[in-house]
């Protein structure tokens, strides 16, 4: 299920592109995290001085050249590339390339405490749970293949990679009936993300260590679910059904919109992107915001607030990007552990401190996404027991 | 044609036609150029080197056994070979020796002919971009070089500026879609 485009200018990107950086970059400075971080990458793409040599070469020429001297290539006079010479010096070559590599092995200097490098670490890293469903009849499913479940009520749930949709018997989109809320509870543990399709059309996307709690079938009067974690919404439109997201005890409610809500730890953070919502803290009156406004409530002190941010970069998650505006490593591998279900640890406690600007985006690979992020150059990562370590720099 | 990869099976060289064998030179040539030159840092050195890998591979191609891919190991052997060219150009040799005793793990591996995702992803940009329509090519070729304005490629490909930007746009987003964000990290200084 593809998430709604965030928004690119891309007339811009390109008019910007065209401009040299020092003329540019104090507009570019202007525009989204997102488009900052992709603007980045097209400049870097446009002036990387190896692609530029490699797509200056012509392939056809080379080939007619190469022709010429074959025909001119005497193989029995030529000592330097004479056949038999060349096919033995071939698996010279690659004795000489694995035999060099294990005399470098053999200079490196390696820490004592049996490190391990990125790769050979984490290889077959997979995060330990499974994402679950846990049915109104209190049954447990797992979800990581395509099926198709009954519901108590009868509504059927298919059950594909990533989206979970409700039909009722006769396939059709699930109306209430009844007083009785048959509740399911969605459990998207560390590691993974997940998407669902709602009865009423709704759509939501589930960060990793997030749940959602939700009826089978809405109430007449009001769409209710519950959330632990994080959870980026798209509300079907009904001005007369309104749609309520409790996370913690605050409560949001909305009429058709999109937003996101972010609940790992005490503090709360509802951010809108497009329509309205009417953000409620306990024990206190309704916030509404407007699209790109964000309501911050700390559940330790009880106080709420409101601030502008770029929305879509609260967003960005769904399409596995992250990004960072003053973010501590510290944070940062927060984010990395529950995203991928790993354990980090720091030989250092001011690593702690470094801080990030940028965009990241997370890979499929934990192995590679380390390794990218260790060639930002302020840190080196090994692997111990499973673990990770972050050292400084100048330790390999 | 999709996206080559380093790992796209094994070839037969022995049972090659000479046709498919150019299939192939084209394919990977202007590649096989940027990784001698990571290591030469020149180009028409690479150049020779891998129109010689070329050729050499063709003489043997009976007698060669291939057990990984064919980029694989013309990765291998172009690497080499420019290890090679600069041991007997004595300039850097000196500058080799120290570099190798502080080379890290993934360095060192690298050498040893283990593809990394950079590579990867040059072989992949390389690919998409022989791969766009022949003008949205050419435009996008033309627009890395510093001095041309987007007016200057117009006038040069005979189309509008309009046009021009439309497929700038176009190739850059095949370019990111298509390999998913050419570098997965990137940093940019907050202004406070």
């Amino acid at each position: 299920m593809q998430p709604e485009p965030l928004h690119i200018d891309w007339e811009k990107l390109i008019d910007l592109l065209e401009r040299p950086s020092a003329e540019s970059s104090p507009l570019v400075a202007a525009l989204s995290a997102g488009e900052q971080a992709l603007f980045a990458r097209l400049q870097q793409l446009k002036d990387d001085p190896l692609l530029t040599g490699a797509l200056q070469l012509d392939s056809v020429q080379a080939w007619a050249h190469m022709v010429e001297k074959e025909k001119e290539a005497t193989p029995v006079r030529r000592i330097a590339y004479g056949w038999k010479k060349w096919v033995a010096a071939a698996s010279l070559l690659f004795i000489v390339g694995a035999g060099g590599w294990l005399w470098m092995q053999s200079r490196i200097v390696r820490p004592v405490q049996h490190y391990q490098t990125i790769a050979q670490g984490l290889t077959n890293h997979a995060p330990s749970g499974k994402v679950q469903l846990v049915t109104a009849d209190g049954n447990t499913v797992e979800i990581d293949s395509a099926r198709q479940l009954k519901e108590k009520d009868g509504t059927l749930i298919q059950l594909r990679q990533g989206v979970v949709a409700y039909r009722n018997g006769h396939n059709n989109a699930v109306t209430t009936q009844g007083d009785r809320l048959f509740m399911n509870t969605l459990i998207v543990p560390r590691g993974y993300l997940y998407n669902l399709v709602l009865s009423d059309g709704s759509k939501v996307w589930l960060n990793a260590e997030s749940k959602i709690s939700f009826p089978v079938r809405f109430d007449k009067s009001e769409r209710k679910v519950t959330i632990e974690g994080e959870a980026y919404f798209e509300v079907a439109h009904n001005e007369n059904w309104p749609f309520i997201v409790r996370a913690g005890n605050t409560e949001t409610k909305v009429l058709g919109t999109s937003f996101d809500i972010r609940a790992y730890g005490s503090n709360i953070y509802t951010t809108l992107v497009t329509g309205s919502v009417l953000f409620t803290p306990p024990s206190a009156g309704g916030v509404r915001l407007t699209p790109d406004h964000q309501a911050m409530y700390n559940s330790h002190t009880g106080a709420t607030e409101t601030r502008k941010v770029i929305a879509d970069d609260w967003a960005v998650w769904r399409n596995d990007d992250l990004v960072m505006i003053r973010m501590s490593l510290a944070e940062l591998a927060e984010m990395l552990e529950r995203r991928y279900d790993i354990q980090v640890s720091f030989t250092d406690e001011k690593l702690k401190d470094i801080q990030y600007n940028g965009a990241l985006h997370l890979t499929g690979n934990v192995a590679d996404m380390l390794t990218n992020l260790e060639q930002t150059g302020n840190i080196h990562i090994a692997v111990k027991d499973k673990k990770i370590m972050i050292l400084p720099a100048n330790m390999k | 044609m999709a996206a080559a990869h380093i790992n796209d099976g094994s070839i037969d060289l022995s049972v090659l036609g000479r046709k498919d064998y150019e299939s192939l030179f084209h394919q990977y040539y202007q590649w096989l150029c940027l990784q001698a030159c990571k290591i030469t840092e020149d180009w028409h050195a690479s150049e020779d080197i891998v129109q010689d890998f070329f050729a050499k591979c063709w003489q043997n191609r009976a007698s060669l056994q291939i057990r990984e891919s064919f980029a694989g190991f013309a990765l291998v052997s172009v690497r080499n070979a420019a290890l090679n060219y600069l041991k007997k150009e004595n300039t850097r040799l000196k500058h080799e020796t120290a570099s190798y005793s502080t080379l890290t793990d993934e360095q060192t591996s690298s050498l040893a002919g283990q593809p990394d995702e950079s590579d990867q992803r040059y072989l992949q940009i390389i690919t998409a971009i022989n791969n766009l329509p022949e003008q949205r090519r050419k435009a996008f070729i033309l627009s890395r070089q510093h001095n041309m304005k987007y007016a200057d490629i117009a006038g040069e490909l005979g189309i509008s500026i309009n046009t021009v930007k439309m497929h700038l746009r176009l190739a850059y987003r095949e370019l990111r879609d298509g390999l998913k964000l050419l570098l997965p990290f990137f940093l940019f200084f907050l202004k406070k």
